[in-house]
């Protein structure tokens, strides 16, 4: 069974664990050790944790191949710690399944926000939801609807389902590939261009201000992020 | 069309027999038929002046050759139809016999003196001609800044001249090898080892057909150490003491002196590049001993003073050095990830070019700067509807926010800053304004150069790299950036500032409004 409270911290450089260690354990997390990858993925099927937050550069393998490894069997969410001006990898990283990335060097406030948003949407996560509700926003599957305060805001079909990818897949960065292949197919991987006018033309239609988007946020350069779902509890219809 | 004229003409030169016989038998031919026709009116000698009219005319036209044949041919035809006994070759009158060796010599003298005429005339023409050419060639090789433009000049001037096949071969001192070819084109560099010298060279040519007795090989050797070999085709034409020949080594004459000049220059620029080399390796060096060891020295110093005396340090202390280690560790990281930018924009390794919205990219940059720089006020106006751009959007988020960080650096607290996205023409261009005290004119274009800081002693300047990364960038994606102060002139001088990052539209580029 995943344990709930543990973090799995995978990094070969002991100063980094050395921090990060005890500011978990004052977080109330649970943390347990890898410096490479072979101890991470036997950590991984051994104590089940319900995070891996790892270093692409480990000694014995590359970071890499370890989020293949463990996207093959689990769904456990996977934050990287990336170099600043690395755009290549993190796209990488991200289109292999990892949920999150933090560029290295990052304050501690930053890393545990990342990581709580990371678990919130991991257990808040339902393959059948059909209702998602972001800022002021509802986004209803089932009725093929979205809504602001009760007034019906038309999509394009396109729109609707970029919307709902987006929506599915909520506080993580999609990249560009991943989402022209999830849309448009495989053949479209590279047509950005168009991703960039669909995106321009949902903003329109659901940003209070358009040119300061809030819900849907550019990553530059790797992708975009929609903003966190609340629970569809805590905002009654 | 001149090619061809030239062509013909050099062709009649250079082989006179069919012509000079064919108008020596066509001239005589006529001479002997008019000859005939007016026989009756005229003494016998006096028709001799047809023949030598004949002979001046073959002469002009086909050179001294055929000035000597058609005066061969005359004398037969006037001893033959005019001289009595007539229809024989026999000569009864001895004063005949001295009138026609007369005839003969008066015959021979004309047609070699107007031959001659007419050789020398075409002589000096194609010295001209020449001459000419070669004033064109000096101007075309005057324009060539570097080897290979030259061997193209000289291989394209070499095959409108002579239409003949060739091949020059370049070595320079590095030993890099190349070789361009005509008809064929541009051929693969030879694997040559440059240590073998250029002999090896020549006899790896020669081994391979491409130089040997039925091709022309030349050795040039301008200055430093290159060696230009020059393999024509068709040895014969170019002959040594030829008129080709001579123009051939003109030719080269002028090369070499193209060659000589194009090391020069870029010896002189070698030179420069190596000055502004060494000046930017010192003031690397300063700068980053600088800006590397001034913030270590904090964070060691707090860190030791905390672990030293955690015991009795008070809270507040403690507090204080803790927030002055991560304060200095943040900027040794901006300051290293500057070094890696300008390393990285100056190698040209930024990844492949993609589209991008430009406003898109703002929005989050002016976000980040908004949290970074929270004592002023950063205000963001994007005209709507603006066209994709192409190139990479994680660079121009560096370079905009570096503007950002360069305009609050310099602005009084609590003032504003604008940024503003528009179109101008084919570009789109990123303003930021400040509130600064300006950027006096003569100090405008040196800001963007590496490690300049206006002020060195304040506190709070960076490395001086933010402003040459921008630049970089801005190149990376044939833009370019710009700087105009003061906005606005004051009792106290001039105050604001005003930073442009202009990129061009791609031609290809998806306006949002069509879609």
């Amino acid at each position: 069974m995943t344990r709930k409270s543990l973090i799995l911290v995978v990094d070969d450089e002991r100063q980094i664990q050395r921090f990060l260690s005890p500011s978990l354990k004052m977080e109330g997390y649970e943390v347990a050790l890898a410096s490479n990858a072979a101890e991470a993925l036997e950590s991984v099927a051994r104590e089940h944790p319900a995070l891996v937050v790892l270093d692409l550069g480990l000694p014995d393998r590359d970071g890499k191949s370890v989020i293949a490894e463990l996207r093959n069997k689990h769904t456990i969410p996977i934050i990287v710690l990336s170099a600043r001006d690395d755009e290549a990898e993190k796209i990488a990283a991200l289109d292999l399944g990892a949920n999150d990335f933090i560029v290295k060097p990052f304050a501690i406030g930053e890393f545990l926000a990342r990581l709580r948003a990371a678990l919130r949407q991991h257990h808040g996560a339902d393959p059948a939801r059909r209702r998602f509700r972001f800022g002021d926003l509802l986004l209803d599957v089932e009725h093929y609807q979205l809504k602001r305060q009760e007034v019906e805001i038309s999509l394009t079909p396109k729109e609707f389902e970029l919307l709902h990818l987006l929506a599915r897949h909520a506080g993580r960065v999609l990249t560009h590939g991943f989402i022209l292949n999830a849309i448009w197919g495989p053949a479209h991987m590279s047509d950005t261009q168009y991703l960039r006018v669909f995106i321009g033309q949902l903003r329109q239609k659901i940003e209070l201000v358009p040119s300061e988007p809030r819900l849907i946020l550019t990553q530059p350069g790797v992708g975009y992020r929609l903003v966190e779902i609340m629970p569809d509890e805590a905002c009654p219809l | 069309m001149r090619l061809s004229l030239f062509l013909s003409r050099t062709w009649l030169l250079s082989r006179p027999w069919p012509l000079g016989l064919l108008l020596a038998l066509a001239s005589v031919t006529a001479s002997t038929l008019a000859g005939l026709a007016v026989q009756a009116h005229f003494n016998v000698y006096t028709l001799a002046n047809l023949y030598l009219l004949a002979v001046l005319v073959s002469a002009l036209l086909a050179g001294i050759s055929g000035g000597l044949m058609t005066a061969f041919c005359a004398f037969l035809a006037y001893n033959y139809f005019f001289i009595p006994p007539t229809f024989t070759l026999f000569i009864a009158n001895p004063d005949d016999f001295f009138a026609l060796f007369m005839f003969l010599l008066t015959a021979l003298v004309t047609g070699g003196l107007a031959g001659k005429v007419r050789e020398q005339y075409h002589l000096a023409e194609l010295h001209s001609e020449w001459m000419q050419s070669l004033v064109a060639l000096t101007g075309q090789l005057a324009a060539a800044s570097s080897q290979s433009d030259i061997v193209a000049v000289i291989s394209r001037e070499l095959a409108a001249r002579w239409a003949v096949g060739h091949h020059i071969v370049t070595l320079t001192p590095e030993g890099e090898c190349c070789v361009r070819a005509w008809p064929e084109g541009e051929v693969l560099p030879e694997p040559l080892d440059r240590a073998d010298g250029d002999a090896a060279l020549i006899e790896a040519f020669v081994r391979d057909g491409k130089a040997g007795p039925q091709r022309l090989t030349l050795l040039l050797r301008p200055l430093h150490g290159s060696v230009v070999l020059v393999v024509v085709d068709r040895a014969s034409d170019f002959a040594t003491g030829s008129e080709a020949r001579r123009l051939l080594d003109a030719i080269l004459g002028q090369a070499m002196i193209a060659f000589e000049r194009a090391a020069l220059v870029q010896d002189n620029e070698a030179a420069r590049a190596q000055t502004e080399k060494e000046r930017l390796r010192a003031s690397l060096l300063s700068s980053v001993s600088h800006d590397l060891r001034t913030p270590l020295a904090s964070i060691i110093g707090s860190a030791s003073t905390l672990r030293q005396f955690e015991a009795t340090l008070e809270a507040q202390t403690k507090r204080e050095l803790a927030e002055t280690i991560e304060d200095e560790a943040v900027r040794l990281s901006r300051f290293i990830d500057h070094l890696l930018a300008v390393t990285r924009t100056e190698a040209g390794f930024v990844g492949e070019a993609e589209w991008f919205d430009l406003a898109d990219i703002l929005h989050p940059t002016v976000e980040r700067a908004r949290r970074y720089f929270d004592r002023h006020t950063i205000v963001l106006t994007m005209q709507p509807d603006l066209p994709l751009l192409r190139g990479f959007p994680a660079l121009v988020e560096q370079g905009v926010f570096n503007i950002i960080e360069n305009a609050a650096k310099y602005s009084p607290p609590a003032s504003t800053i604008k940024v503003a996205l528009r179109r101008d023409g084919a570009w789109l261009v990123v303003g930021v304004s400040d509130q600064g005290e300006g950027i006096a004119v003569g100090d405008q274009a040196r800001i963007f150069d590496k490690f300049v800081r206006l002020k060195p002693d304040e506190r709070q300047m960076g490395a001086g790299l933010g402003l040459t990364i921008t630049r970089n960038i801005a190149q990376l994606m044939q833009g370019a950036v710009s700087v105009e102060s003061p906005l606005e002139h004051t009792q106290s001088g001039g105050r604001g500032s005003c930073f442009s990052l202009r990129f061009p539209i791609h031609a290809d580029a998806v306006e949002p409004s069509v879609s």
